[in-house]
């Protein structure tokens, strides 16, 4: 769902900006906290430069997921406009043009065990990724078998069989052309779907860097305007309090519909026809919902109390799923069935986080007044706090 | 287990080119290193990141073992960062650090206390 909202221009331009800003090499590994409008860059610059390899990565190759709807006159050129041919040139990219008319006659397909045995004899055993199974029941069936995913490349060998007598009737290779293998792994490098369970988890802290990169972000700017229009132009405060309410519904509200997403997924029936698009509406709901009370409450105290919900809603995923099915952790810790465990445990990690970020805003929510005396009677800490550049 | 070597490895290259940087030597010893100690620190943090680099071909070949050795050095470099920002020695000398101490005025301090 994420690559429908087209962020990643935003993201781009985000990256220039923190590539022109010379001193993030000087302050590499600086992070000063408890410093305002200085903390807030800190982070951003480290969480920014940190995983610099992992967000060119994943927004080059996300804009070449979209390069036929970006540059669509390449394809035009030679497919002609519409749906239709960008169809024909993705079949024909993926080779699935050799694909044959059913002939209409019947004939039981032929026994899949053999094929299987002989693609696992060529790639070795539990290498086979998928069946594709084309014309079932018609003399013309053709069955594909695909190799799994175990490097950054996207495509991957796959045997083409008839379906009619077992025969193998072509090897399709992974690579065709230099062009097609670069997309490839540039694609494959995004889906991240060859990684070994580390790599799996370096994806999800660089993705976790990057969302913490663009949260800092959004706060910087808030911080930053706000000490300048209290300063100079206090009429410029309304369109600030639209963005940092914004920022809340945003950078807490969005976190607490994604919990909320899970728990659709575990209460909605499996009977329910219309479950999985209710899954996502419920998230778009919930969303909402937290995007209207930040409006309506004071700002401070809209972060303390989503914070405290999302703690809550991230924290009660692993009790829902104990409730609703009967692999819950008390069953998958104990069988080391570390998928279904680690996500419950990264669940309450979440909550954990939640808490701990709740904690920290009341704390300073209470210290407030004082904060503000020791700014107006010292002025050097005022000073430090202007922009950097 | 050669993962967690390489990311060992990463973590004590980027501890040693931090410490060849000036803020954070002075998080240790209170001066600026001396240029060949600079120019020894940078040499050794290239090598720890060219070993984990190592380790990391070692462990799932050339493919995947490139992409896996650009997320342990995100990992490694968050570390240190948040190793230097939160490390013991760090609060002791932060408390003593006057709120001057920009980044600009950093290098002209240290030459004129020592």
């Amino acid at each position: 769902m994420h690559y429908r909202l087209r962020y990643l221009p935003e993201i781009v331009a985000d990256w220039i900006v923190v590539i022109v800003h010379r001193t993030i090499f000087a302050d590499f590994f600086t992070f000063r906290p408890r410093k305002g409008q200085r903390s807030w860059l800190d982070a951003h610059n480290i969480l920014g430069v940190v995983a610099l390899p992992f967000h060119l990565m994943i927004t080059y190759s996300g804009l070449i997921f979209y390069a036929a709807t970006l540059m669509p006159l390449i394809v035009a050129a030679h497919y002609g406009a519409g749906q239709e041919a960008e169809r024909a040139f993705y079949d024909e990219l993926n080779g699935r043009t050799a694909q044959v008319e059913p002939s209409g006659v019947a004939q039981p397909l032929t026994s899949l065990v053999p094929l299987l045995a002989r693609a696992e004899a060529r790639w070795g055993k539990g290498h086979a990724r998928s069946l594709d199974i084309g014309n079932p029941g018609d003399t013309q069936a053709r069955v594909e078998v695909r190799q799994i995913k175990s490097t950054p490349l996207l495509s991957t060998e796959a045997l083409v069989f008839d379906g009619a007598n077992g025969e193998l009737l072509e090897v399709k290779p992974a690579r065709h052309s230099t062009s097609k293998t670069v997309r490839d792994v540039f694609l494959g490098l995004h889906e991240g779907l060859f990684a070994s369970p580390p790599l799996r988890w370096l994806y999800f802290i660089s993705g976790l860097l990057g969302t913490a990169m663009i949260g800092t972000g959004l706060v910087l700017w808030t911080v930053k305007r706000r000490q300048r229009a209290e300063k100079q132009r206090p009429a410029s405060l309304r369109g600030l309090a639209f963005v940092e309410r914004l920022n809340v519904g945003t950078i807490v509200g969005l976190p607490v519909a994604i919990a909320a997403y899970f728990w659709a997924n575990r209460l909605i029936p499996v009977s329910f026809t219309e479950r999985a698009a209710w899954e996502v509406h419920a998230m778009f709901i919930v969303w909402a919902v937290f995007l209207l009370h930040a409006a309506l409450r004071p700002v401070a105290r809209a972060w303390i109390e989503q914070a405290w919900i999302a703690a809550a809603a991230f924290a009660f995923v692993p009790v829902l799923n104990a409730l609703t099915t009967n692999r819950h952790l008390g069953v998958s810790l104990p069988q080391g069935d570390w998928v279904m465990a680690g996500f419950d445990l990264t669940m309450l990690a979440f909550g954990a986080i939640f808490v701990c970020m709740a904690v920290i805003l009341m704390r300073r929510e209470s210290a407030k007044p004082t904060t503000l005396q020791r700014k107006r009677t010292n002025p050097i800490p005022s000073r430090l706090m202007e922009p950097a550049e | 287990m050669i993962v967690a070597l390489a990311l060992v490895l990463s973590c004590a290259g980027f501890v040693a080119l931090a410490l060849a940087m000036d803020r954070h030597h002075k998080q240790f010893r209170r001066r600026v290193p001396s240029r060949s100690l600079r120019l020894l620190l940078r040499a050794g943090g290239v090598a720890g990141l060219g070993a984990g680099f190592a380790a990391c071909i070692v462990d799932s070949g050339w493919s995947n073992g490139s992409v896996l050795w650009f997320g342990i050095l995100s990992a490694a470099a968050l570390s240190v960062a948040m190793g230097l920002t939160y490390g013991p020695r760090d609060r002791q000398l932060a408390v003593k650090a006057s709120p001057q101490n920009d980044r600009a005025t950093l290098r002209s301090q240290a030459e004129s206390l020592h």
